[in-house]
């Protein structure tokens, strides 16, 4: 595996954090009403989506790079 | 003479030969961590009590720290895209922000560190704090290992790109590979220790 593969590995999974921390954060703010919590709640969701946004457009951006890096090496 | 399979893939791998050693070391690496995950699952099952992470340590100082070590893995993975695109004024600063994105994951991670001592919490005060200073220092001593790494392809070697520009960006790619694997284990750690 390549490092854009190992990347775009490594942004699936960050984005499965994101939404556990968002679902972990809500059930903390749900039961001990921790402002953190919710602050960390609406955090995580923005950092969930910003991560699939950021990985959808990297990992066309990567293979463009890779297509035009083989082209010049072969 | 020169080193077979620094730039090409060699037929018989599919790989060159950098990126099947580091994948090989990445594999003992999986076993190492995953021996210590193995060891604080049946820890945890087999104690009577066992406190929540997030109880004993702070998750907020360890949130930012996540966001951290995500945002070294975007600067990685751009300094490296960088050097395919020819940019090395953009890969200087890339790899340099992923340096010091690890600078302030240590940073962080010793004060950590410090308030726990600061309150007497000890590996030895009880079997949650060991496994957590086991785990997380190994950790911490892989991200040093990571700064000696993108430190010198930073500084010194990146005198390889004018002489051999296919092999640094493969070189550079290798220590990306290893810095997504070190910022994975994290990934995992992370909620593990602190959230449940």
């Amino acid at each position: 595996m390549s490092l854009k593969g190992f990347h775009i590995f490594f942004i699936v999974v960050s984005v499965v954090l994101a939404i556990g921390m968002s679902v972990w954060s809500a059930m903390r703010f749900s039961d001990t009403g921790d402002v953190a919590a919710a602050f960390l709640c609406v955090g995580s969701i923005v950092g969930g989506v910003s991560l699939v946004v950021y990985g959808i457009r990297i990992r066309r951006k990567l293979y463009e790079l890779g297509y035009k890096w083989n082209v010049r090496n072969t | 003479m020169e080193i077979p399979y620094t730039i090409h893939p060699r037929p018989d791998t599919g790989v060159y030969n950098a990126k099947l050693g580091v994948w090989l070391f990445l594999a003992s690496e999986v076993m190492l961590f995953g021996a210590l995950f193995s060891s604080y699952v049946l820890l945890r099952i087999g104690s009577d009590s066992w406190p929540h992470g997030y109880s004993i340590l702070d998750w907020k100082i360890a949130t930012f720290n996540t966001v951290v070590l995500i945002s070294s893995s975007v600067t990685m993975v751009m300094s490296w895209a960088s050097l395919m695109l020819k940019d090395f004024k953009k890969y200087k600063l890339y790899m340099g922000l992923t340096i010091l994105c690890a600078f302030i994951f240590l940073a962080v991670k010793a004060f950590e560190y410090n308030t726990k001592f600061g309150h007497h919490l000890y590996p030895s005060t009880n079997t949650f704090l060991a496994i957590y200073f086991t785990i997380t220092g190994l950790h911490g001593l892989h991200v040093i290992g990571g700064i000696f790494v993108n430190s010198y392809l930073w500084g010194p070697g990146s005198k390889m790109w004018k002489t051999q520009p296919e092999r640094f960006t493969n070189r550079v790619e290798v220590a990306g590979l290893y810095w997504h694997f070190v910022d994975l284990v994290w990934i995992f750690l992370f909620p593990v220790l602190y959230l449940l």
